[in-house]
């Protein structure tokens, strides 16, 4: 027959000839050179050069692996150079015997799965061996990572029909698994050459060999997964009993060690050849002893049979049948096969991975018990066998009994067939409801996983945008976080933190154009309401700003609105001189009467809500009793010479204050009408007055003049304790919740929070805690939220805007130069040790070196400094979690060392910085504190001391007694030791050298893991919910530990310098740690990944403290700078 | 908008919605995904091979990843510089450059404690060139592979490996599969196909045009 022309076998390669020409041209293909090499050619065009390209690119990078650059050895291995193997010998066996590591490749054996097999000498045992080097598909870590499990999994198996593993290594970059050598076919070629199968015989005497390896390897815990007849070599040196040749289980490439089992089930793959597969695997179930007593089952029945048991057309129907298809009974199959074998056979092809033999070492005991003419377990007789043969024996009382029987036979038969279909459809039914459920919630865990590590990767993402300067991309990073309806809520800390730093300081929640003169809050903080030019009353939700209720009052302006102290009723003063009275439930008019001549200016209810406080242009205040009434009262002060614009009543009913045109405040009690202050020294017209929560303070806003200042008055002795000059005129003023800062809002657009003095000892600041530039004209007025942190603004822009003053997140709050002026001391002489949070009396506990420094958690961190007497440096404070004591630990001075002054170190107990003083514990010779802490309950001191160098003495961890500083135990230390509790007190747990101890407080328990660390322990860190222990070695390595079980959970790698302190969360989700890198990072703990950098800056971190609530975090900048983070709630 | 000059010195075409389009505009998680999905495990194990520490490559990784969603509406496209691939590996080596002077800088400022030794073994500054055409046409091509190979029998995927990856004869591989040889030729041309327009698609426009746009 003519060739086939190039046309004809392009059209054929890319499978585009029709039927006739299609079998014409297969056909001359298969048998002539000439148009095989014509088809080489062309499929040797450019496209396969182009994807050949790739290819290589593809083996020279595997061949590079990781790391390559290392040790100074850049470009080493960049090119094709000498040194790098290529890569074609391991393809072609042109370029065999090839030299690789010891070994020498001779031929090639086969190429399996994912590796070629080579038969090679080794050099230094002088011995032929089999050398399997995987083959491109080994680059990809998931496979390396199998083939070293093969060569782990498979080393430990010794077994007469296992093909023995000698060694799993790499060279060069590429691996390789030796094993012992086995000439002979595989069970799969041996089957090939069969003429005839079916001897049922031989069947069982090699799957009892198979059986036998497979029980030695599960009990090794190694399950093979890929039992097939490829994978069982014949090695014909050797005879196993009647058979020519010992039958060897080889390749455990897929095999992985039980424990590890979940991950590749969990990845999705599959591994094992079709119609071996088990249908527990197929369903995407963990693969045990069972699935390989199925693939065995397999086996047998294709030797006994000649065929499979179940096979589809392809691989994906054969998944399916393997499922859904009973396999057939073998002796149907094999006429004459044993009805034993098919016993056999049939319990292993059980779908039932529970039904089937309990080990393949059952199987093997069965093909025993088969072999030799014995009764299996497989194949017991029924009831039905049983009466059948005594039929057999019994024919007479058959024939009698016989229609008698068939009756009740029917009858029972009938009953007991409904009984046992039901309870058998009950059986499938509650299985079927159990892997629902069994596969429902291995969805939803896997699901949580992969949210979880996303999570944990988007949070540095956002991290990233957000020091990089891209707030908005952080913000959309973020917003993909909220959880929606039923979803777990994964967010942190970090979430939180970077939700307030990439939120803008003010948010538009609502916008009506007309300019707004009022905003005030509902006194259950639900809503707010609004009212100005438009004369429209609108009520707010307050946390989405939405309106839910709009009042046209008909005043021609509204200039205030005030709520009843119950919610129900809101007031308003207008321009047309009344005062109208609401209901906030309908915006109904609820009364309404003239009060003023001209405008009015301010209303505000008493705190009973009996009364009504009104001021207008009329220069008068009048204050209205009764207003629900028709028996209204009025009384009316004349105090003021020009129109007077605001009034206020202090929260605790006593005085109402007011303020006007006059530049005069007049503040007199509510009861009485009784003036108890009036001062009128201002420079310019008054806007605005407030009192503070505590009735203590009234504060005061100027609104012209060239000197505008903000007033606080104390009301005690009406003396003014501030005067804070503002650079322009003040339009409202209002105390935050907590007392501590009045905000002030100016005709600039610009918002203002100041500092309360605390006392009059506190210093006071030159400079607004912040300022914010929040619209560009007129703000007329501002309301403080509950919270403290956040402000609804009003004014000429008519919108409401709520302006977020938490956006400070960190203040350095002490440094060298500030404790020097605060002790008079050189800078050389100080130091910040150690801090810790004193939250009952909102102080931070400085230990200074030379003294005790306190610094206020309050707006402003006032700071104070104690030098304390005897020539020690105080290096150790700490404070019990209720707080009311704390104490500070001194160790003998350097100096005092140097002049070989005998000086023990103490450690005393404070009751208040400037309080008594007791000593608990005090060391007999020269020695050093290292650390204390306190038990959670307060009753114990766990302190690490070490005696000085000459003295040789090892370090001691000491209990005390935090009451009386009586010791009551103690245990050996090291330098890094730092002793923590548990928070429930039961557990002390500590490191020495490279161990962790974890000691029972309640009994002698003790538990240890031994090398935990591979350096000396640094620092712990307990979780609150007792469920993580975070350890840190002296260098970089950060380890999180199961506590309960000891055992490591992650590795948490990322610090570039040493860590020098842990903390957890409260919320037990994040673990901070600081380090000599500079950086205080925060861990996600279930994940064990990295969030974000909290804080960055070119000191190392020396020391770090989180507060008991969580929500401030003490960093210390190589003993120098000392920096507190609001951490978001 | 207009495409007709090219400027800066990425090229990236804006007339068609792509892939980055639609990430930057943050409509398509999906895109992003894959995206991320397909060029992330590449500049991993670029920055791992060039001696980087996993923590300090999963930094490279984000901060490519984030220039590439930042950049791309700057971007127009330029047939003549126009490579993905150059443009990819550009930002990937500044990203490491710039990620090795944090740390030098970190471990120079914080000398006073910190252990720097480490930071020197990471020096391999060898200029952009042949190391990422290599890495990057290696990762493409195993990407196809795995594309491909989702598309295919296994036994079409051994003939391909058998005769062109592994160089043996197409007779013995069709002995071995129990087929014709005109069978082999015809799946080797099969896969070699597959492969070469996978690659065209990762390799040259994956980015440009994202296939959820088309269909």
């Amino acid at each position: 027959m003519a060739c086939c022309s190039p046309d004809e076998l392009r059209s054929y390669l890319q499978r585009e000839l029709p039927e006739p020409a299609l079998v014409r041209v297969e056909r001359h293909v298969s048998r002539c050179e000439d148009c095989c090499r014509t088809l080489d050619a062309l499929a040797c065009d450019l496209d396969a050069e182009f994807v050949r390209q790739f290819l290589e690119a593809s083996r020279r990078d595997a061949l590079r692996g990781e790391h390559s650059c290392r040790d100074g050895e850049p470009g080493a291995t960049t090119g094709s150079g000498d040194d790098c193997p290529d890569w074609r010998p391991f393809a072609a066996d042109a370029a065999l015997p090839l030299r690789f590591g010891r070994f020498t490749l001779k031929q090639i054996l086969g190429t399996g799965g994912f590796g070629v097999v080579y038969l090679a000498d080794d050099a230094n045992l002088d011995r032929e061996v089999a050398v399997k080097i995987p083959h491109l598909a080994g680059v990809s870590p998931d496979a390396r990572e199998r083939f070293r499990r093969e060569g782990t999994a498979a080393a430990g198996l010794h077994h007469p029909h296992i093909v023995q593993v000698h060694q799993a290594g790499e060279h060069q970059g590429v691996c390789f698994l030796v094993s012992e050598y086995c000439p002979g076919r595989t069970l799969q070629q041996w089957l090939e050459e069969q003429s005839r199968v079916g001897d049922a015989r031989q069947a069982a005497r090699i799957v009892l060999a198979l059986a036998e390896a497979a029980e030695h390897a599960h009990q090794q815990g190694v399950i093979h997964r890929d039992i097939k007849p490829a994978n069982v070599i014949l090695d014909d040196r050797d005879t196993c009993g009647s058979l020519p040749f010992r039958p060897k289980l080889t390749d455990f490439g897929t095999a992985i060690l039980v424990d590890e089992g979940q991950r590749i089930t969990s990845s999705g793959m599959l591994v094992g050849s079709a119609p071996f597969v088990s249908p527990e695997q197929v369903l995407g179930e963990r693969a045990g002893p069972a699935s390989d007593v199925y693939a065995l089952g397999v086996l047998l029945f294709q030797l006994a049979a000649g065929e499979l048991p179940i096979c589809g057309a392809n691989t994906a129907e054969t998944l399916q049948l393997v499922v859904s298809r009973e396999a057939p009974p073998l002796h149907r199959v094999a006429a004459g096969a044993p009805r034993d074998i098919s016993a056999i056979c049939a319990m292993c092809l059980e779908k039932n991975p529970a039904r089937r033999y309990a080990s393949a070492g059952d199987l093997a005991l069965d093909l025993h018990r088969f072999l030799r003419g014995e009764p299996t377990q497989a194949r017991t007789l029924g009831p039905a066998a049983r009466l059948g043969r005594w039929c057999v024996r019994n024919p007479l009382p058959l024939a009698i009994m016989g229609s008698v029987i068939l009756v009740l036979v029917l009858a029972v038969a009938g009953m007991t067939w409904h009984a046992i279909a039901l309870q058998r459809w009950n059986g499938r039914l509650r299985l079927a409801h159990l892997h629902a459920v069994a596969m429902r919630d291995r969805a939803l865990a896997s699901e949580l996983k992969a949210r979880r590590l996303r999570y944990a990767s988007d949070m540095r993402l956002a991290a990233h945008c957000w020091r990089s300067g891209d707030p908005s991309g952080a913000r959309q990073i973020l917003a993909q976080h909220v959880p929606s309806s039923g979803q777990a809520d994964l967010r942190g800390l970090e979430w939180y933190f970077l939700h307030r730093e990439v939120h803008p300081a003010v948010e538009t929640i609502a916008t009506h154009n007309p300019p707004l003169y009022c905003v005030r809050l509902a006194p259950d903080g639900r809503q707010f309401a609004t009212a100005g030019q438009d004369a429209v009353i609108r009520v707010h939700n307050r946390a989405t700003g939405q309106v839910r209720l709009s009042i046209p009052s008909g005043q021609g302006e509204v200039n205030s609105l005030a709520y009843s102290p119950d919610g129900q009723t809101l007031a308003s003063a207008g321009d047309d001189g009344s005062i109208r009275l609401w209901s906030v439930a309908d915006g109904q008019p609820a009364g309404q009467f003239a009060a003023h001549e001209g405008l009015a200016f301010g209303v505000q209810f008493t705190p009973d809500g009996k009364s009504l406080i009104t001021c207008g242009a009329d220069k008068r205040v009048h204050v209205w009793s009764d207003v629900g009434t028709d028996g209204r009262t009025r009384a009316t002060y004349a105090d003021h010479a020009g129109r007077v614009e605001a009034i206020a009543v202090s929260p605790d009913g006593q005085w109402w204050a007011s303020a006007g045109d006059d530049r005069t405040v007049v503040v007199r009690a509510i009861q009485d009408g009784v003036l108890r202050m009036r001062w009128d020294q201002a420079h310019g017209k008054l806007s605005s007055v407030a009192f503070s929560p505590d009735s203590q303070l009234l504060a005061v806003g100027e609104l012209g003049g060239q000197t505008t200042k903000l007033r606080l008055f104390a009301l005690h002795d009406g003396s003014q304790i501030l005067q804070q000059p503002h650079p322009d005129g003040i339009r409202s003023v209002d105390f935050t919740p907590a007392g501590d800062g009045v905000l002030s809002v100016d005709n600039l657009g610009t918002a203002r929070l100041w500092v309360v003095p605390g006392d009059s000892s506190s210093p006071v600041l030159d400079r607004p805690l912040g300022v914010w530039k929040v619209q560009d004209s007129r703000i007329y007025s501002a309301v403080c939220e509950p919270a403290g942190d956040s402000a609804l603004l009003v004014g000429r822009e008519g919108i409401v805007q709520r302006l977020n003053m938490n956006t400070s997140t960190a203040e350095r709050v002490l440094d060298r130069a500030r404790l020097s002026e605060l002790a008079r001391l050189p800078e050389t002489e100080l130091r910040i040790h150690a801090v810790a949070f004193d939250q009952a009396r909102e102080q931070l506990l400085v230990a200074a070196h030379v003294g005790l420094a306190t610094v206020s958690l309050r707006p402003g961190h006032a700071a104070t400094f104690r030098q304390l007497p005897g020539n020690r440096t105080w290096e150790q404070v700490t404070v019990p979690r209720e707080g009311g004591w704390f104490t500070l630990a001194g160790s003998t001075s350097l100096q005092a060392t140097a002049r070989n002054l005998p000086q023990p170190c103490v450690l005393e107990r404070w009751h208040s910085p400037g309080g008594p003083v007791r000593l608990l514990f005090e060391s007999d010779r020269n020695s050093s504190l290292h650390d204390v802490r306190c038990s959670p309950a307060g009753d114990m001191l766990a302190v690490v001391v070490s005696q000085h160098e000459q003295d040789g003495l090892p370090k001691r961890l000491l209990l005390l007694d935090s009451e009386s500083g009586r010791l009551l135990r103690e245990f050996p230390a090291a330098s890094g030791t730092r002793p923590r509790f548990t928070s429930d007190g039961r557990w002390l747990i500590f490191g020495v050298q490279r161990d962790v101890h974890v000691v029972d407080l309640h009994g002698d328990l003790r538990r240890v893991v031994r090398d935990a660390h591979a350096e000396s322990l640094g620092g712990l860190a307990v979780s609150g919910d007792q469920r993580w222990l975070a350890t840190c070695d002296e260098g970089r390595e950060l380890k999180l530990w199961n506590l309960a079980t000891l055992r490591p959970h992650a590795e948490l790698q990322g610090h570039l310098g040493k860590i020098t302190s842990l903390a957890f969360h409260p919320d037990c989700r994040t673990l901070l740690s600081g380090a000599f890198d500079g950086t205080v990072k925060a861990w996600n703990v279930a994940t064990g990944q990295q969030l974000l950098n909290i804080h960055e800056g070119p000191l190392g971190i020396s020391h770090m403290a989180l507060s008991p609530d969580g929500q401030r975090l003490a960093v210390v900048e190589r003993r120098r700078n000392l920096w507190v983070y609001h951490l978001p709630r | 908008m207009q495409t007709s000059q090219a400027t800066g010195r990425g090229a990236w075409p804006t007339t068609q919605i792509t892939l980055l389009r639609q990430v930057a505009d943050g409509q398509d998680q999906r895109a992003w995904d894959s995206f991320a999905g397909t060029y992330a495990p590449l500049i991993l194990g670029y920055c791992r091979k060039r001696g980087m520490q996993e923590a300090d490559a999963l930094d490279v990784v984000q901060e490519v990843l984030l220039q590439v969603s930042r950049q791309m509406g700057q971007f127009q496209y330029d047939a003549r510089r126009g490579r993905f691939r150059g443009w990819l590996g550009t930002v990937t080596h500044r990203a490491m450059l710039r990620q090795r002077e944090r740390l030098r800088r970190r471990a120079r400022s914080a000398s006073g404690c910190a252990d720097d030794d480490s930071l020197s073994r990471q020096e391999c500054d060898q200029p952009l060139g042949e190391l990422w055409v290599e890495a990057f046409n290696a990762h493409v091509y195993r990407e196809a592979v795995q594309r491909v190979r989702l598309q295919i029998t296994d036994e079409t995927w051994r003939a391909f490996e058998g005769t062109f990856v592994q160089g043996v004869p197409p007779r013995k591989v069709a002995e071995e599969l129990g087929r014709s040889v005109g069978w082999v030729y015809q799946a080797k041309a099969q896969v070699v196909c597959g492969l070469k327009s996978e690659i065209l698609y990762l390799a040259e426009d994956s980015v440009l045009l994202s296939r959820a746009a088309i269909a």
